[in-house]
């Protein structure tokens, strides 16, 4: 083989190669995926965030056909539930879900201004919320995120404050307000506890995260924006879900970006990867993210698909 | 036997008398005035206050009940390249990126339509949603556009689109029912044709909807249409079709309607957001015009 042609071998090597896989080798590796558009069981349209739960099955917030699709860790369908209203147990464009220590299901149901409790299998336990300012009412809430005290967050969006609940879905506080949260964060959109008990949030229109008190005191903050293939670790581009692994290592979808990044648990950059079909953004847009038990899931709001990677044992 | 002759013409005198009265109390109602109430169909969230803020302050100022309605669900357009806060610092940055921040439809109807009430509440009037159809929105930095698989795998929310709406007898009751329940005295609106679809045909539906109300004999007063669009151009001014019938002086009233379009703050470059945005420069904006398409008033 001559040197000219060594050197076109190796090019087109490095051109077919995919993205994701040049990454792989930091930690991860693409594994599987499953889902595509439609309004059967096990198919999805416009899907946000996604959650594990102890038994390591995934629950995704199908948000354009309102309703919740649950799966095993290997993608394959259990159960839905859930309806375009706004009656008890149904939904309109539901955006965010989390998982209490019991196993049971929170959903933020965005446009209906209210927060959803179920069992695992998708039997309607409770509710609160309803279109307002004060206590309890809402407006288009987001992400949601329980700590160690099974203490339920929820990004008020357009109240710009997080409200606490009890797994009753009692009112405990609040925090934030538009001069105080409105000047620190911009279109925040998911939220996450650390491993020291610290809440995390994406800062979506600052292209950046910020770390607070769990009663509001802001501790630090991390990221600016950059855009690109060639775009900076550590950087992001309206940064979007944000899950953190046993470990305390944080995983963030840089969605403009197409990447996962991930963090360790003090915040230093560790590792990215390229999700699939980066850079097209009309097809493909990583937004929910989720971790359990060594394998992250990615929902790609786009593509209407689940992407599943296996973490390296690290 | 009498008794029951009694009672049978007892009930017969009673139902006459009950015709009667209905009959009275409907021709009191089709006689009823119109109620001191001014109401602006505007197509998206900051067009009451840019078509007619002034007017519309104006006349809320005089004592009138404000409704200030929305008709489209504002799919599109929303800008967020600036915080509502930027300028209260120290903890805020803009960042350096490029893009305008063009955000996905569900996001974008929902910013404006909290701009909305905002700018509402600073009249004060009440905001109304009609919640018809956007045309066109973002799926990530993709605009989409009404007819193709996009729009339709994405299925937004609302109402039909208001041009088809305007085909449709129950879409137009829709609207005539917001006419009955306020019987507005002045109802403003865009100019019908040559301005953009949305705006042309808002302006369709509450023409529509106010010719309803008056043949249903609802008290509804007049209906304005702003000197906007094709009215503006030499041949409409030259003829006078595009003369203003209605000037109203706001010039005690601007601080109020620019207090309402800083509200939209999604909105890139509008007069507000120039104004909102520090230059502080203010249009020469005197008189608001209007022209009377129908009148109620005259009978």
């Amino acid at each position: 083989m001559t040197k000219q042609m060594m050197i076109r071998f190796i090019l087109a090597v490095i051109l077919v190669l995919p993205a994701s896989v040049l990454f792989a080798q930091s930690n991860v590796m693409l594994t599987g995926s499953w889902c595509e558009f439609g309004d059967k069981p096990g198919q999805l349209k416009f899907p946000t965030m996604i959650a594990t739960d102890k038994s390591n099955y995934l629950y995704v917030v199908d948000q354009h056909n309102h309703r919740i699709q649950k799966f095993d860790a290997n993608g394959t369908f259990i159960s839905m539930w859930g309806k375009q209203g706004q009656a008890a147990g149904e939904f309109y464009y539901p955006y965010g879900i989390a998982i209490d220590s019991k196993g049971n299901v929170y959903v933020s149901d965005m446009n209906n201004n209210r927060v959803q409790k179920f069992t695992a299998d998708g039997r309607y336990l409770a509710s609160v919320g309803e279109y307002g300012t004060k206590e309890s009412q809402m407006k288009y809430p987001r992400g949601m995120a329980f700590d160690a005290n099974d203490v339920l967050y929820v990004i008020d969006a357009y109240n710009y404050r997080i409200q606490k609940f009890n797994t009753d879905l009692k009112f405990i506080s609040s925090w934030g307000s538009a001069e105080s949260i409105g000047i620190k964060l911009y279109m925040p959109q998911e939220i996450a506890v650390t491993k020291d008990g610290n809440i995390i949030m994406s800062d979506r229109q600052n292209h950046r995260i910020a770390v607070f008190t769990t009663d509001g005191k802001l501790v630090k903050r991390f990221g600016d924006y950059d855009e690109g293939k060639n775009a900076k670790s550590g950087m992001f581009s309206e940064p979007h879900a944000i899950t953190v692994a046993e470990n305390g290592d944080v995983f963030i979808s840089d969605r403009y970006n197409f990447r996962i990044q991930q963090f360790d648990a003090a915040n230093n950059y560790k590792a990215q990867w390229f999700t699939p079909g980066s850079f097209d953004d009309s097809k493909h847009f990583p937004l929910g993210i989720a971790v359990g038990n060594g394998i992250i899931y990615i929902a790609d709001h786009h593509a209407h698909k689940i992407y599943q990677y296996k973490l390296a044992a690290n | 036997m009498h008794l029951q002759m009694r009672t049978i013409t007892a009930i017969i005198l009673s139902g006459f008398a009950m015709a009667l009265l209905t009959s009275f109390v409907t021709t009191e109602e089709r006689e009823e005035k119109p109620r001191k109430c001014i109401m602006m169909f505007g197509a998206h969230a900051d067009d009451v206050d840019e078509n007619a803020g002034g007017t519309f302050a104006k006349y809320i100022a005089m004592g009138y009940e404000g409704i200030y309605v929305c008709a489209i669900n504002n799919l599109d357009g929303c800008n967020l390249e600036r915080t509502p806060w930027y300028d209260k610092g120290p903890n805020f940055t803009v960042s350096s990126s490029p893009h305008k921040y063009r955000v996905d439809a569900l996001e974008t109807s929902q910013i404006r339509e909290e701009e909305a009430r905002a700018a509402a509440a600073v009249y004060p009037s009440t905001p109304i949603f009609l919640n018809y159809k956007e045309p066109t929105f973002f799926i990530g930095r993709k605009m989409v556009y009404y007819g193709t698989p996009e729009y339709a795998a994405y299925n937004p929310p609302g109402r039909p689109l208001i041009p088809i709406a305007t085909y449709m007898d129950d879409e137009v009751e829709y609207v005539t029912a917001l006419l009955e329940k306020y019987k507005p005295e002045i109802v403003i609106t865009h100019t019908m044709g040559g301005e953009k679809m949305d705006h042309g045909n808002t302006g369709y539906m509450a023409y529509l909807a106010f010719k309803n109300a008056m043949n249903k004999g609802i008290p509804v007063g007049k209906l304005w249409m702003c000197v906007n669009g094709w009215l503006l151009d030499e041949p409409a001014q030259k003829n006078k079709t595009g003369m203003p019938y209605v000037q109203v002086d706001v010039r005690n009233h601007l601080k109020t309607k620019y207090e309402a379009i800083n509200k939209h703050i999604s909105q890139n470059g509008a007069l507000g957001r120039d104004y909102v945005m520090g230059n502080k420069t203010q249009p020469k904006e005197v008189i608001e015009e209007f022209i009377t398409v129908l009148d109620n008033t005259k009978k």
